[in-house]
């Protein structure tokens, strides 16, 4: 590995003879690994989950920030939830969500995650995943671009960089990507 | 064009004629597909008919419709080796909606059945699996008739959720 060209912060760099040290607050280098590490819920309920998948495929790739699909809740750190839900599926994505172990976070990507897009209308719809489980980051489009799903990533990222890791959490408002 | 001169081109029509005589009704002969509705009583008879003389052995299509007064049940039968089809009714009383099961004819109608029973509410008598395929199971009515009300839960996991609460229309 090179250099840590930009360290995070709380994270400090001294130099001694023959090298360097690195003095950092705890929360942030956990935050740092944790972030770096998104591993992702491998579920997609839609057409949303075809632009998930291309954001994950090689153009766009999200290995690079390290977000990786798991096909089990136990080994998953983020829910992308990524097209509408029905009455039939929302009891498993609850049982799904509440498999996660702690800390998670739920994504819901695109219009109908989000509010039902233009199905609620439909009385089969849940408007809104939000409804079953709490949701960190909503994500605008109908679908999303990858760009866009990357973006809210992103600000989730941030978010876990700045998140009291071993004190208890505080329940933050939502990010909105418009 | 008198009467003479007319095409005379009915397809198989005279044997299901020889065969049902007053049993079908409506019969007519469009692009090379025969349109009938058939009685109640003879419709499993019908089917294996179809089926095993007259070489209709793809099931294309089994789907209902609620006329109000009753429901219509629709079979669309098609024949790759004679090259003609069938598109055949079935008229049920909403009372006590049973029909036979044609899924021992054709095992391919086992989920069309079920996707009826599951918003109309027909029973298919003989079926090997009848239950809910598109709804949750636990569902209240069904959904197709034209009588059904749909009344919110107020539970996002479990039956009818709220329409059109902010009055989005397309």
């Amino acid at each position: 590995m090179g250099a840590v060209e930009e360290l995070p912060d709380g994270v400090q760099r001294h130099d001694v003879p023959g090298g360097s040290i690195i003095t950092a607050q705890l929360d942030s280098v956990l935050n740092w690994a944790r972030k770096s590490s998104m591993w992702s819920l491998s579920f997609g309920l839609s057409c949303c989950a075809i632009e998930m998948m291309a954001t994950a495929a090689s153009h766009y790739d999200l290995d690079r920030f390290g977000i990786m699909f798991r096909a089990t809740p136990r080994q998953a750190d983020v829910m992308i939830v990524a097209g509408w839900v029905s009455v039939k599926m929302a009891p498993l994505i609850k049982r799904l969500w509440d498999q996660m172990p702690e800390p998670k976070y739920a994504v819901a990507m695109g219009g109908c995650a989000s509010a039902g897009g233009p199905y609620r209308d439909s009385e089969t719809i849940v408007k809104g995943v939000d409804r079953i489980i709490p949701v960190s980051v909503y994500i605008y489009g109908c679908p999303p671009r990858p760009e866009n799903l990357i973006y809210g990533l992103m600000k989730l990222q941030e978010r876990i960089q700045k998140e009291p890791f071993l004190a208890k959490r505080r329940q933050l408002e939502p990010i909105v990507v418009q | 064009m008198s009467e003479e001169t007319r095409p005379t081109e009915q397809g198989y029509i005279p044997l299901l004629q020889e065969r049902f005589g007053e049993l079908i009704s409506g019969v007519e002969w469009v692009d090379n597909e025969a349109r009938l509705t058939v009685s109640l009583d003879k419709l499993h008879d019908f089917l294996s008919f179809a089926r095993d003389d007259l070489l209709l052995k793809f099931p294309a299509d089994l789907t209902a419709f609620d006329t109000g007064e009753q429901f219509v049940l629709v079979y669309r039968l098609v024949s790759i080796e004679k090259g003609y089809a069938m598109l055949l009714h079935c008229s049920i009383s909403r009372e006590d909606p049973v029909v036979p099961t044609a899924s021992d004819l054709w095992p391919g109608f086992n989920w069309h059945e079920r996707e009826v029973f599951d918003m109309f509410g027909i029973r298919f008598e003989g079926h090997p699996d009848l239950r809910r395929i598109l709804l949750p199971d636990d569902w209240e009515g069904f959904p197709f008739r034209k009588d059904y009300v749909s009344v919110p839960s107020g539970d996002p996991l479990h039956g009818p959720q709220p329409v059109d609460e902010v009055g989005w229309k397309p």
